[in-house]
């Protein structure tokens, strides 16, 4: 299984029809994908999704001419070893993966992870990763 | 009837005193009352672990054969300081690595010695009649040292700022990592758990009081740099053996595009000498009042956006500007408990007994800013009135109010005067070459804004770091009320060195 993010230039969707379109499309390409994220920015449309390994390239085939970006998310990781708990990192994170308990021991729960990245330069002990 | 140091720690010695951590004691007030605890509680213990800038240690490093009388001297790449006699340095936690800067810095050193690794040591000198090696290269563990001494001159904040980001990029600080736009928050300090928020009045704690610092015993030195008791900012001037610490309490940290630091771990025992002291030890965390403050104004007066207690930042979430925001410590509680915990311990099995200071902090100090000769400079004194247009504006209007006014920057606003964009004669320019009618698809509405009271400096940096050119300044976060360009502050700067210049001729 492979987490991959998907880029389409705001270009790609003029109407509402669009996005079911690019959905078809990506459905057919890689068999049953799981959407984790899907969110529109000033960049573009950004879709998360776990898909099988193999299916990858003909993804990237298929819309790599349009100006549509890739990168292979790994997923997040936390090495409790190097953790010290302090905590930075648990306000970045909007789905809960990475979380308080009771102690206010800092944990990680991949199952809500959705790759969106943003906790990986916070730690002070570089003690999250990911791996692509 | 009020209880002396000699009576806890004969109580100590002989296994009958009642110690507790700073929670327990708020239950148990909570329960019986102050005035049973003053009774019943010989001694309250506290914790905290945060990153602590200020720490570093002293190191003797033993004479070489033949000596050397150190001016340079670098452990694992990064630099001491080293004015200091002919073998002793100062290595400071936030000097970092020349080799691998951000990621290794003196913290990580004073860490990697704990966890008993060889570090590398490199030295030159100037040689004189009695030193005349000029060169040293060794490699040494913390046994090799003669002393390693843990040395903080700025500790244990009694409370400290929660930090928060009102502009619309990332920023990285040594509160952690910012998101735009009010995107998160960070608070530092154990709250109710804190040291000083159990003595707030400097009863007991002073030069002398023996307390656990980084594993180990260490003491107070004094009233830390920065002690500001009155508005109840009191810090703390530590010093401890480090070759009897431990590297779970002493943790090199780096900050992402900050810089590097060491979180540190301690603990104070409080007697409870009184009934006042049981009551202050109860503090609850709904009682520590500290603020929300906007970092992302890079000024020494950072807008203050609320009062907040450490009962709310401890819930995780704050309400900011209408907004719920997710709030996160960035010092760490588990770690608070465990130190008061193994100090309550410590106390309870006869192994650590209280001292009396010789001298309680001060409680009139203040804190001054900085004493600054030179003229600082705000975006206020340098902005101009801004030639603005609303979005339902022709691109042929917009071209010629820029030839009108010689004006390089448009701000687009709405009949609010609040900001929806800015179009630059480039934009203009761009849209003719790409054949492009339509004003409103040429107009940038992610703006890079400033405020009156930002320093010109910070602004200056803005434009660098985004290059470009002119920045519409925002009263209240919306409200167009001025242009700022990099041309303005060249123009106007060069006019002051003129005029200074004239003036001097005269």
């Amino acid at each position: 299984m492979t987490r991959l993010t998907i880029r389409f230039p705001r270009v790609f969707f003029r109407e509402s029809k669009d996005y079911e379109a690019i959905f078809e499309r990506l459905v057919t390409l890689s068999g049953s994908p799981k959407i984790i994220k899907f969110s529109t920015s000033p960049h573009g449309i950004d879709v998360i999704l776990d898909l099988d390994s193999e299916k990858v390239e003909a993804v990237r085939d298929h819309f790599g001419e349009e100006g549509v970006k890739f990168q292979v998310r790994g997923t997040v990781s936390l090495d409790k070893e190097l953790c010290i708990d302090c905590g930075q990192c648990v306000s970045l994170c909007n789905v809960n993966a990475l979380h308080f308990n009771e102690e206010y021991e800092v944990l990680f729960d991949p199952e809500r992870c959705v790759g969106c990245g943003l906790c990986v330069d916070c730690c002070p002990r570089f003690a999250i990763s990911e791996e692509h | 009837m009020p209880k002396t140091y000699e009576e806890i720690n004969e109580k100590i010695r002989d296994g009958s005193v009642t110690v507790l951590t700073a929670e327990e004691m708020k239950e148990f007030v909570a329960e019986h009352g102050a005035e049973v605890a003053a009774r019943e509680v010989d001694v309250v213990t506290t914790g905290t672990f945060g990153a602590m800038c200020s720490s570093g240690a002293f190191f003797n490093f033993g004479h070489s054969e033949p000596p050397i009388k150190m001016e340079h001297v670098w452990m694992n790449g990064v630099h001491c300081y080293h004015g200091n006699a002919a073998v002793d340095v100062y290595l400071g936690a936030s000097r970092m690595s020349e080799i691998t800067p951000f990621k290794y810095g003196g913290g990580h050193v004073i860490e990697d010695l704990l966890k008993g690794k060889a570090i590398e040591v490199t030295a030159t000198a100037y040689p004189t009649d009695t030193y005349p090696k000029t060169e040293l290269q060794t490699e040494i563990t913390l046994e090799d040292l003669n002393q390693a001494i843990l040395c903080n001159p700025r500790n244990g904040y009694q409370t400290y700022s929660c930090a928060t980001n009102s502009t619309n990029r990332t920023i990285y600080t040594y509160m952690g990592k910012l998101l735009p736009n009010f995107g998160n928050a960070t608070y530092s300090g154990a709250g109710a758990l804190a040291p000083l928020a159990n003595d707030p009045d400097y009863e007991t704690i002073g030069i002398g009081t023996r307390i656990f610092l980084g594993g180990g015993v260490g003491y107070v030195v004094g009233e830390g740099t920065q002690h500001n008791p009155k508005k109840q900012l009191g810090t703390l001037f530590l010093k401890g053996d480090l070759k009897q610490m431990s590297p779970d309490f002493l943790k090199g940290a780096s900050f992402m595009h900050y810089g590097t630091s060491m979180y540190v771990g301690f603990g104070i025992p409080i007697p409870i000498l009184n009934e006042g002291l049981a009551r202050k030890t109860a503090v609850t965390d709904d009682k520590i009042v500290t603020a929300v403050y906007d970092y992302g104004v890079a000024s020494r007066d950072k807008p203050k956006l609320r009062d907040v207690t450490y009962a709310e930042l401890k819930g995780g979430r704050v309400e900011i500007g209408g907004r719920e925001v997710r709030v996160s410590s960035m010092s760490s509680l588990r770690k608070a408990k465990q130190i008061a915990k193994i100090l309550r311990d410590w106390i309870a099995r006869g192994e650590f007994f209280l001292s009396r200071p010789a001298e309680t902090l001060p409680t009139d100090t203040v804190f001054k800013p900085m004493k600054v000769t030179s003229e600082t400079r705000f975006v206020g004194g340098f902005m101009r009135k801004p030639v603005v247009c609303n979005e339902e504006a022709t691109l042929c209007e917009v071209a010629k109010l820029i030839v009108q006014t010689g004006e390089n920057h448009v701000i687009v606003t709405n009949d609010r005067d609040e900001l929806v964009g800015i179009v630059t004669s480039f934009d203009i320019s761009r849209a003719v070459a790409e054949d492009k009618k339509d004003l409103k698809s040429i107009i940038t509405r992610r703006v890079v804004t400033t405020t009156p009271d930002e320093p010109l400096e910070a602004a200056a940096q803005k434009m660098k770091r985004r290059e470009i050119n002119g920045l519409p300044v925002l009263k209240d976060g919306k409200k167009v009320i001025g242009l700022i360009t990099s041309s303005d502050i060249v123009k106007k700067t060069l006019s002051n060195e003129r005029k200074e210049g004239r003036n001097e001729r005269k």
